[in-house]
């Protein structure tokens, strides 16, 4: 008898609801979600592989039927890959053109510089190009993460490294948000592995000469080199190691090894490099321990990389375009739980969701911090990414150690 | 004593010129591995390399492993056994019972070291623990002796839990004999046992179809047919509660498992394959019982589910997953 009662009251509050909405024309209006993308500039490759995940979402959403029975308009504007444009747009989305909801750019650092915007605006961000735990650190109640914080970003490669019996690291990054926060956490992760580091340098953005820095690590002759870069330098590092000669035990990075482009760039010198991975298309056939899939955990990724595929043929895939992809999926089922575009309301159903979106677990705490999302560390073989850690997920070994140029 | 010393120089000279891998003439021992994995990284197989590291031997410098895995394919044992025994491996290493009947079968030569197998005299595997004759030996995990502990613990941990449906594969000895154990020990549980044996993917999901409130799933020990991964799943989905019998399956959701962890097993089973490749006849190692018998309970799970869980299986449990 209550549950009748209340499916009643349910059913003639959403009756009220949809004659408000039909009433005032609202029903007939596409909820506008508004985003700044790196669509030129430095981040441009990651910008647009971000952006076509949330347009799929957008579409895919719209196709069967909307959230709360109204279509989505993606607004999207071009930030150059710099921060004080983004801030422009996201001013201007939220103050003028007074969009629903937002969704979040590329990089730590674009976050970071509009985060405030959006937390002034009490407008949920779905930080789903972000990673820097720094930015979940400031009281903000806005912002939320999807993808594992850089805290944990080193983990697989400096555990693979002590597994294998190696002592020293040589730590460099871009001197940029996301990169800094991602060494000092493999900082911590070295120190608790016992691994000692030797050499540590902060190299600015844009350079395209690291012999200096390179030419230091060489001096400090460490077992490990873990660099946390974007994709010019990456290339610049990885080119330049060869040229130089210089021979770690182990080389992994942060951002861009995942892209195809990183070995379609480099070709054979991509060969044995190790990278970080928040999510791969390789998932949905692991079996932990052999017996276990672990596709569960990444409800309809099967799916959405065969609608990628068909929408946006010949197009760069990265797991950006699942981050994304997951943010819109987490935003608009925020929305629906909340049942209002009401900030508040969204940021609260957030705080409650237990979800698992097609880029993995979701789960934040109350400082918006993901905390149940899970990483990957994968190294180049033969011209594939084949995953290497965790190992309990995969039969794969690296190999190692990584001989010396010249015996490549 | 001239002419000796000339020889001697000989001889210096001739081992000095042979290759290196000569000079050092370590053999290279070829490990046979069968399961039903659906891919090479079974835990058990993880521990034996594990455990045989320790022991001095090293991947592809003195010993090698070709891993053979049917993916719950039933039919796929007993062929892939033949192409290990052709394939003139020193040793194979099997995780389950019909894995080890499979080998059994098609060599009365090559040593088999077996782990995962509950019972191996009830089995026929072997004569006697002590004394296991034959090519045989290995490490008995207790899958099937341990069932009735695990509807105890199940029952503990649900004490609204009425009726327990165990599916399985129908050919499957192991699988019949913790029925068996099962079917002992319900009346003292006051819990029903409906025993499900199937033999196609249709048969599984119709069984899962019939489950309702108060009920509780034991998933076999053996992967045919990926039995224990559909268990996971509807156990997940419909919340309704399972034991395991490894940690492997608490690890990755199940809400609780209690047995031999199979990686431990593994791992113990390395030191009778060392002896083996030493030279000591299988027949001269008693079979082992394994060492490690750990309760493992997924708060996330019963989190999810809605349980509490008693301070009496906190107090137990080996690991707890948060």
């Amino acid at each position: 008898m209550i549950g009748f009662a209340k499916v009643l009251c349910e059913s003639v509050i959403v009756l009220v609801v949809l004659s408000f909405l039909v009433d005032t024309g609202i029903a007939d209006q596409p909820i506008r979600i508004g985003g700044s993308f790196s669509l030129t500039g430095p981040y441009a490759l990651f910008g647009q592989t971000q952006l076509r995940g949330y347009e799929l979402c957008v579409k895919q959403t719209n196709e069967s039927g909307g959230v709360l029975g109204r279509k989505i308009e993606l607004i999207v504007e071009d930030d150059r890959s710099q921060a004080p444009t983004a801030v422009n747009i996201y001013k201007r989305l939220l103050s003028q053109r007074k969009v629903d909801a937002v969704f979040g750019p590329y990089s730590s650092t674009i976050t970071e510089e509009i985060a405030d915007l959006t937390e002034k605006y009490q407008k949920p961000l779905i930080a789903a190009g972000a990673a820097s735990s720094s930015i979940f650190k400031k009281g903000r109640k806005f912002v939320f993460g999807v993808m594992s914080p850089t805290d944990v970003y080193f983990e697989g490669f400096i555990d693979l490294a002590a597994k294998r019996g190696l002592k020293t690291i040589a730590l460099i990054n871009q001197d940029a948000i996301f990169p800094r926060a991602t060494i000092k956490g493999a900082q911590e992760l070295a120190r608790k592995k016992n691994l000692q580091v030797v050499y540590f340098d902060e190299y600015p953005e844009g350079i395209k000469d690291f012999s200096d820095f390179l030419e230091k690590v060489r001096t400090a002759n460490p077992d490990v080199l873990a660099a946390a870069t974007y994709f010019d330098d990456l290339i610049a590092i990885s080119r330049q190691l060869k040229d130089l000669d210089i021979n770690p035990k182990m080389y992994g990075a942060t951002v861009g090894v995942h892209l195809p482009k990183f070995y379609e760039v480099l070709g054979p010198t991509a060969e044995f490099v190790y990278g970080a991975t928040q999510w791969e298309l390789e998932l949905i056939r692991l079996r932990a321990g052999g017996f276990i899939p672990i596709a569960r955990e990444y409800p309809g990724a099967e799916e959405f990389v065969e609608a990628y595929k068909k929408n946006f043929p010949e197009t760069q895939f990265s797991h950006l375009t699942a981050a994304s992809y997951a943010g819109g999926q987490i935003l608009l089922e925020a929305i629906k739980q909340a049942g209002s575009l009401d900030g508040k309301k969204v940021r609260e159903a957030i705080l409650k969701m237990d979800f698992n979106t097609i880029y993995g677990a979701f789960r934040v705490n109350r400082n918006g911090l993901q905390v149940a999302h899970k990483m990957m560390w994968f190294q180049w073989q033969d011209g594939k990414k084949v995953i290497v850690w965790p190992e309990e997920l995969t039969a794969n070994k690296p190999r190692f150690p990584t001989p010396a140029w010249d015996q490549r | 004593m001239k002419i000796l010393g000339v020889f001697a120089i000989l001889l210096i000279f001739i081992f000095l010129t042979l290759p290196m891998d000569a000079q050092q003439s370590t053999p290279l021992y070829r490990i046979g591995v069968l399961n039903e994995a659906w891919a090479p990284n079974h835990p058990a197989v993880e521990g034996l390399k594990s455990g045989l590291k320790e022991l001095g031997f090293r991947e592809s410098q003195n010993i090698s492993f070709d891993v053979r895995f049917t993916k719950g394919d039933s039919n796929a044992m007993s062929f892939l056994a033949e192409e290990l025994m052709k394939a003139g491996v020193d040793l194979i290493f099997t995780s389950n019972e019909a894995a080890t009947q499979a080998a059994k079968i098609v060599t009365k030569k090559i040593p088999i070291v077996f782990t995962l197998v509950g019972d191996p005299v009830a089995a026929g595997i072997v004569k006697e623990i002590a004394n296991p004759g034959g090519n045989i030996t290995g490490v008995s995990g207790l899958e099937t002796e341990l069932t009735p502990k695990r509807l105890e613990i199940l029952k503990t941990l649900v004490p609204t839990l009425r009726r327990v449906m165990a599916i399985y594969y129908a050919d499957d000895p192991s699988s019949i004999a913790a029925v068996r154990e099962a079917r002992q020990a319900i009346s003292l549980l006051k819990i029903e046992l409906l025993a499900v044996a199937v033999r196609t993917p249709e048969e599984i999901t119709i069984a899962l179809q019939t489950l309702k409130r108060g009920d509780g799933l034991l998933p076999p020990p053996l992967a045919i047919m990926d039995i224990p991964v559909q268990i996971l799943e509807t156990s997940l989905s419909d919340r309704v509660p399972a034991v395991f019998s490894a940690s492997l399956w608490a690890e990755y959701g199940g809400l609780v498992s209690y047995g031999s962890d199979y990686f431990s097993q593994g791992h113990q089973a390395a030191r009778l394959v060392s002896k083996i490749l030493h030279g000591t006849r299988p027949k001269d190692l008693p079979v082992e019982g394994a060492n490690k018998i750990e309760l493992v309970v997924n708060l996330n799970t019963a989190r999810r589910f809605g349980l509490v869980v008693p301070e009496e299986i906190l107090l137990w449990a080996d690991k707890v997953i948060e």
